[in-house]
């Protein structure tokens, strides 16, 4: 038995989608060989460390950069040939804070903003602003790293784009702002039905939104499956082990992350949960329970998995 | 996946006007400083001439400084939008070399404009003060301008493509007068003479701004001799072709900045 974690997603229509995407900075290779796939309507949380290459495909996605072999598709589009028509499909918060221009207020940078975007809507903004307390009068460079946030999310929904990008977009917020943020990003997404792709290394920040979940390290997309698969197929066993006990060879190649005190073991484990359970009692395990992961376990679980 | 591109782009008419707007904001507090500086010379100017003092005549050269100020101001133009950051500016849905185009041109509209209003106050206080204004020849009239021209579009060259603009000026200014304590006297030195060629040579930066060229001049002098020095004349056809030339390459460098800006 061999837990080979699923990469690629089956069928259905993609907003975004990559195909062996390569990016490299210098002789260090950002991106490697990633097979992107963002299903339409979905809300799909992409997790790594810091410098894992998350920014790098936002940016790649955006036609910031362009790629050095493979390509990128966002809603149709080829970013590299069609930057602007994709950044005008986008709505785009990136994950540094001076973003805008510092020395326009709040309400100027927003009218900068709308002149951009022809769909932009006035009606929904005031709302925003209303919701997300924004002084309109004070200056960018002014305001805390948290209302600069609440600033940008403002400009990414206002044209209600068919696609978001979130590169950590709860960074810098306090815990009842980014309830609030995040029930308001919830609302747009289920008013709105567009896709979001959120870049975060904290997980559980947008737990409630997630459908789908996407890990990346050392620029390589390690896993990308839906959340129920992941719901189902990954879970922590916790068995009873006998003095002496060897292990379950049979298990080798499915353990994600070991753990566990004394003569119990913790163990999440990618497979059926019958055939795990039938291993474990075949080692000479005596099976406690079986419980599904919370996404930022399951995330923690599948970034600290050894290759 | 079927195109599904739902939302159109910008006009280019509302680019261009965001962008002279967005310049103008960026440069306001410059503007402050440089209007604030003008006011206290004025009131010194009008001390001056309660005193009694003389006429001030206006004289091309004096429009020399903005020409160099030119220089500086795409570091405020771009401030917060250096190369390579992938910022703000470069995230609108506008291609990305001409979106830079368009902010380096609000940007030189309002250098233009400054240039007029510094220009428009010279004759000011020359009139007030029953100064002279030195019309002729016209061209050395036309140098501060079209230098301040060459010298903006090259200052934003640097800002779009060096990730330190200020380091390469500073550098620059530095290195040419290093070179200048090397050389000596004679500035025998090939290095110090390119440089030097490059500002003050007979198409360079000094012959631009002014409008004047450098001539050796051989004269005999009954007391001394024979007496050999340089010195600078008017010259409209030398002043034309080192126009073209600045601007030629100045042009040049600043769409190539713009459409070949830095990944990273």
């Amino acid at each position: 038995m061999t837990a080979s974690l699923p990469v690629r997603l089956d069928g259905g229509a993609f907003a975004v989608s990559t195909h062996a995407l390569t990016k490299q900075f210098g002789h260090e290779f950002s991106l490697l060989g990633v097979d992107l796939q963002v299903p339409e309507g979905a809300v799909y949380v992409l997790v790594g460390p810091n410098g894992a290459g998350k920014t790098t495909t936002m940016r790649l996605l955006l036609g910031l950069l362009s790629p050095d072999s493979g390509r990128a598709e966002v809603l149709g589009l080829d970013p590299r040939a069609q930057g602007p028509l994709v950044r005008a499909q986008v709505g785009y918060v990136p994950e540094r804070g001076d973003w805008g221009y510092g020395y326009m207020t709040a309400g100027r940078l927003l009218e900068h903003h709308a002149a951009y975007f022809p769909a932009w809507d006035w009606e929904y903004a005031t709302r925003l602003v209303h919701a997300f307390e924004i002084p309109l009068q004070k200056r960018m460079s002014k305001l805390s790293k948290g209302l600069a946030r609440r600033v940008h999310l403002l400009m990414a929904l206002a044209h209600r784009p068919p696609l978001l990008l979130l590169d950590e977009p709860t960074d810098g917020l306090d815990p009842v702002m980014r309830d609030e943020t995040l029930g308001m990003l919830a609302e747009h997404v289920a008013e709105t039905g567009c896709t979001v792709f959120i870049s975060t290394h904290l997980v559980h920040e947008v737990d409630r939104l997630a459908d789908h979940l996407g890990v990346m390290r050392d620029g390589r997309l390690t896993a990308q499956l839906p959340r129920e698969v992941l719901h189902r197929m990954l879970r922590r066993y916790r068995a009873d082990i006998p003095a002496g006990w060897t292990g379950a060879p049979a298990l080798n190649g499915t353990v994600v992350k070991r753990g566990g005190v004394g003569r119990e073991i913790q163990w999440s484990i990618w497979g059926e949960e019958r055939e795990v359970a039938q291993q474990l009692a075949e080692s000479g395990a005596t099976l406690r329970d079986a419980a599904p992961l919370t996404l930022e376990d399951a995330a923690v679980a599948l970034l600290s998995r050894k290759e | 996946m079927e195109i599904s591109a739902v939302h159109r782009l910008p006009r280019r008419a509302d680019v261009a006007r965001e962008q002279l707007r967005g310049v103008g904001l960026a440069l306001r507090r410059e503007a402050t400083v440089a209007a604030g500086v003008l006011a206290l010379a004025s009131i010194l100017i009008v001390w001056a001439q309660l005193r009694g003092e003389g006429a001030l005549d206006l004289a091309p050269e004096m429009g020399i400084p903005i020409a160099l100020l030119a220089l500086l101001l795409p570091m405020a133009v771009w401030k917060g939008e250096g190369p390579a950051s992938r910022s703000y500016h470069h995230a609108m849905p506008v291609e990305i070399g001409a979106h830079a185009v368009a902010r380096g041109l609000a940007g030189l509209v309002w250098m233009l404009g400054a240039a007029g209003a510094y220009f428009g106050w010279m004759a000011l206080v020359a009139a007030g003060t029953g100064g002279w204004v030195d019309s002729e020849p016209w061209f050395r009239w036309a140098g501060p301008v079209v230098g301040a021209v060459a010298l903006y579009l090259l200052g934003t060259a640097l800002a779009l493509r060096a990730v330190h603009p200020w380091r390469w000026i500073g550098g620059a200014v530095v290195g040419h007068t290093f070179l200048r304590a090397l050389a000596g006297p004679g500035g025998d030195m090939p290095l110090f003479r390119a440089a030097d060629r490059v500002l003050s040579g007979r198409y360079g930066l000094y012959t631009l701004l002014s409008g004047s060229a450098p001539v050796h001049v051989h004269k005999w002098n009954d007391l001394y001799g024979e007496v050999n020095y340089a010195t600078r004349v008017p010259n409209a056809g030398v002043w034309m072709v080192s126009a073209w030339l600045w601007i030629a390459i100045a042009i040049t460098l600043f769409f190539w900045a713009a459409y070949r800006q830095p990944e990273a």
